[in-house]
């Protein structure tokens, strides 16, 4: 170092300033040399201790640390020191479910006034719209009449009766809106419904009498060939020259067979005239429940007459009164309060409080949206939604305020504050999927009092409601094609987004909704089916009786199909005719006794939650189960008779496609691809098929949530989803 | 040759070089240095293989581990199976070829494997291996 080099004798030194000098030199350059020494050292210590260096240090002291332990003083503060910085993160997310809890409660004041709008329009016009379902009711009805008197088989025949019944329920639900008094006609109406389902049983004996007349009709002319053949052969042998021993035995076979088809020609005249005697009650059943429901029509007209001639009509003009429901206020929870001082205890049964106030709110907001899909009171479909809220542990708040003094109690109590941490944030995750969701669906709510619509713009039509219509089997049949509908709902979610420029857009550009001019990529139509097949299934329910079509054009699936198992459709992958979903996570059972949840939703239907707990059948806490399937049928891993399962997963399409796929379930099911309804099998139990059902639908490009919801009646439970992937 | 030095100059340290070499020294610490913070692991009981291969730890991969009774940690930490789906969807999106690591128990029932497998497959995350242990020698 400079600083203490020596120095060199200068020639012209003198000896007494010399050594001055010299002492002066060195004690300028020891002070700048310790000075600089300091600096250094400082600037060493600043940059190692800001930087990883220090982490890197102090691992490798922690790890060449003897264990040491702590004293129980040393301990309990631990563990308060662990409490307090866990204690800051479950607050902030208290706050924020406090956010969100405020977040959704303005979205529920805002939704409210307009659905109370809503209500009480509908509720004005409930006895007319309940008398346009029941005339339509009397039409399907009628039709089912003429089908059943022209024998025209089963499909169409059930698919009228189907139609006459969901007008029925329709026409049920619009009743229970009205405000006036018409008790006798909601009597009246539910008469002539029990009437129409006694008219449906009369009609299935005489569907079963005619499947028996056409069995027998084939097993006796199969007889009569087989007979004509013995006899042929007989005739044959005669000439031939054998002896009348020799023919006996050929003889005696023609005897016999000669006897069977006098049996089935005598079974057949008998199932013919049951069957003509069944016709006959069930046509006169059915004439019965048009006139019942013809006479509930004709009360209500008369009272709607009534009540319009009176000078202040007992009905409420709309707006006019306070309305006969309610809608629920948001719980009342104060997320202001001053939560600086509050415990770890204090804190979660504050957050649990809040999310429960979240969980109202967002079953209130759901509530009102199920109330306009289905068309149904809101009290109704508050008794339909059940509400989210998964099973939370409870802290063991003594443990938490006591010292941990001990090892074991230390762990105990750390892990208690990880258990308070880790459900809080699962609270704050779950609160903002709800708020997700209750906007998706008030975004996707159409008020027809809506008084902000522009004049000049066509309201489009709810394809919520149309989809869902399409998706009944008992309306649509086997076959459904909900493409279309699908694609112009994903548009108007678009739409949002753009502020309605690409509804704009589209309707200038005529009904070419394919998303051309606002650059979306366009849906590829033609490789997923041929255009002949497509046609010809887009037009299966106007074909044959018995479901087959005349043209054989609804695919005959057997139960093996060699199909491939998988969730994701791209490119590179093995080509393949036929594809099922292999991969689920299911939940349940669900409660349903007596069947009397099937329409309910439970939490699945409104918001899916992989990592959430509830309570299901018998109160057992059921969580989601992963399962994956050699085959195209899937049965939850916990089966057992009587309940309700939900089964999800997710699908991976490479771009738009439009795709045929093949659904059937044991026993009721209903499918939902990206929260629409796809697929609303029958109430009856039943068996599973794999081709029950046939649908054409949309998926979008990348990831596709499907939920399928099975009911299980007795005995075994399964479901099943094959998609089309190309000719066959 | 003799070297003139003047009784008034002053002996100053020479700070620049000094400083120069301090840089020097705490970039080489930076570099040479692994800074990857020491995940904490599970105690679990790896099954054995011998056609297992060392391979040098990355700093960013994820670990994914799975204990004897088939719960899913991310790290050491405990996670659901839809937090899970919802992280692999977050790295396939940041980056394809994030390295995964599953180290599973041995005892740990399969199906938990085929499930984080599945995920991973679903999400397009190809580069996944499964942590071993080689076996004793005798």
């Amino acid at each position: 170092m400079s600083g203490s080099r020596p120095k060199a004798p200068s020639s012209r030194s003198r000896p007494a300033l010399a050594d001055l000098a010299a002492v002066r030199r060195r004690r300028t350059g020891n002070g700048w040399f310790l000075l600089s020494v300091i600096l250094h050292v400082a600037a060493i210590v600043a940059l190692v201790s800001l930087t990883p260096v220090r982490e890197l240090m102090e691992e490798v002291r922690r790890a060449n640390r003897p264990e040491q332990s702590l004293s129980a003083a040393e301990l309990a503060r631990l563990a308060e020191a662990i409490e307090l910085r866990a204690a800051d993160e479950i607050r902030s997310n208290t706050r924020e479910l406090g956010r969100v809890f405020d977040l959704l409660g303005q979205m529920q004041e805002d939704v409210r006034s307009r659905f109370v709008r809503f209500e009480q329009q509908r509720r004005g016009n409930a006895a007319r719209d309940a008398l346009d379902e029941m005339r339509k009711a009397v039409e399907q009805m009628q039709e089912a009449l003429a089908l059943i008197e022209k024998d025209a088989g089963a499909m169409a025949t059930d698919r009228s009766q189907a139609l006459a019944e969901r007008a029925q329920e329709r026409a049920a639900g619009k009743l229970g809106l009205v405000d006036f008094g018409i008790e006798p006609v909601v009597a009246g109406h539910r008469a002539a419904a029990e009437v129409h389902q006694e008219a449906k049983a009369r009609h299935d004996e005489h569907t079963t009498a005619g499947a028996l007349v056409t069995r027998l009709e084939q097993t006796l002319a199969t007889e009569q060939a087989r007979m004509e053949e013995q006899q042929a052969t007989v005739e044959r042998l005669a000439e031939a020259g054998r002896t009348e021993a020799q023919l006996a035995p050929y003889v005696r076979q023609v005897e016999t067979r000669q006897a069977r088809v006098e049996e089935t020609t005598s079974q057949l005249q008998e199932a013919r005239s049951e069957q003509a005697r069944l016709r006959t009650e069930a046509e006169s059943s059915q004439r019965l429940a048009m006139k019942a429901q013809e006479e509930v029509a004709g009360r209500l007209q008369r009272l709607i007459d009534q009540d319009a001639a009176a000078p202040s009509g007992a009905a409420a003009p709309a707006g006019a009164a306070a309305p006969a429901f309610a809608v629920a206020l948001r719980p009342d929870l104060s997320t202001t309060g001053a939560d600086d001082g509050a415990d770890v205890p204090e804190l979660y049964a504050r957050a649990r409080s809040l999310e429960d106030g979240i969980a109202e709110t967002f079953k209130e907001v759901r509530a009102m949206d199920l109330a306009m899909v289905r068309d149904i009171s809101l009290d109704a479909a508050r008794n339909d939604i059940d509400l989210i809220r998964p099973v939370r542990p409870e802290l063991d708040a003594e443990l938490l305020r006591e010292a941990a003094r001990t090892d074991e109690r230390f762990e105990e109590h750390k892990e208690e504050v990880r258990t308070a941490l880790r459900e809080t944030s699962s609270m704050v995750n779950l609160s903002r999927r709800m708020l997700e969701m209750a906007t998706e669906s008030v975004d996707k709510m159409k008020f027809g009092t809506d008084v902000q619509l522009a004049a000049d713009e066509e309201e489009e039509p709810d394809f919520r409601l149309i989809i869902r219509e399409l998706a009944m089997e008992e309306v649509t049949g086997r076959f459904s094609d909900l493409a279309e509908a699908m694609r112009a709902l994903e548009e108007e979610g678009n739409e949002g987004e753009d502020g309605g420029q690409s509804r704009r857009q589209r309707r200038a550009g005529g009904a070419d909704g394919g998303g051309g001019p606002d650059g979306r990529s366009r849906p590829d139509y033609k490789d997923l089916t041929a255009e002949e097949l497509a046609a010809g299934l887009a037009q299966m329910p106007r074909f044959g009786p018995d479901g087959a079509g005349e043209g054989g054009l609804l695919p005959d699936l057997p139960r093996d199909v060699p199909a491939v198992g998988a969730r994701k459709l791209s490119p590179g992958g093995d080509p393949t005719p036929w594809m099922y979903l292999n991969t689920w996570y299911t939940v349940g059972p669900f409660p349903n006794p007596n069947r009397v949840n099937i329409d309910r939703e439970f939490p699945p239907d409104s918001l899916i939650d992989l990592d959430a707990a509830y309570v299901g059948k018998d109160g057992r806490t059921i969580r989601w189960q992963f399962v994956q399937s050699d085959g195209p049928m899937v049965t939850p891993p916990n089966a057992e008779p009587y309940g309700i399962w939900y089964a999800y997963t997710e699908f991976h399409c490479d771009r738009p496609r439009d795709v045929i796929i093949a659904l059937g379930s044991d026993d009721r099911g209903t499918l939902k691809i990206n929260g629409v309804d796809v697929w609303i099998s029958s109430k009856q139990l039943k068996a599973w098929d794999i081709d029950e059902v046939w649908r054409r639908v949309h998926f979008n490009e990348g990831v596709n949530r499907v939920l399928y919801r099975v009911e299980n009646g007795w005995q075994s439970i399964g479901f099943s989803l094959i998609l089309r992937l190309e000719e066959p | 040759m003799r070297v003139r030095i003047d009784e008034d100059e002053q002996v100053e340290v020479q700070m620049a070089p000094l400083i120069d070499c301090v840089f020097l020294l705490i970039i080489f610490f930076l570099v040479a240095t692994t800074m990857k913070k020491i995940e904490k692991e599970l105690p679990l009981e790896l099954p054995e293989a011998a056609a297992s291969v060392g391979r040098q730890v990355e700093d960013n991969m994820t670990v994914i581990s799975i204990d004897r009774d088939g719960n899913l940690y991310l790290g050491s930490e405990p996670v659901g199976q839809g937090y899970l789906g919802r992280k692999l969807q977050e790295l396939a999106q940041a980056n394809p070829q994030h390295r995964i690591r599953i180290d599973g128990d041995r005892n740990a029932p399969l199906g938990a494997a085929v499930q984080v497998l599945d995920m991973c497959n679903f999400e397009r995350l190809k580069n996944v291996g499964i942590k071993t242990k080689s076996p004793v020698q005798p």
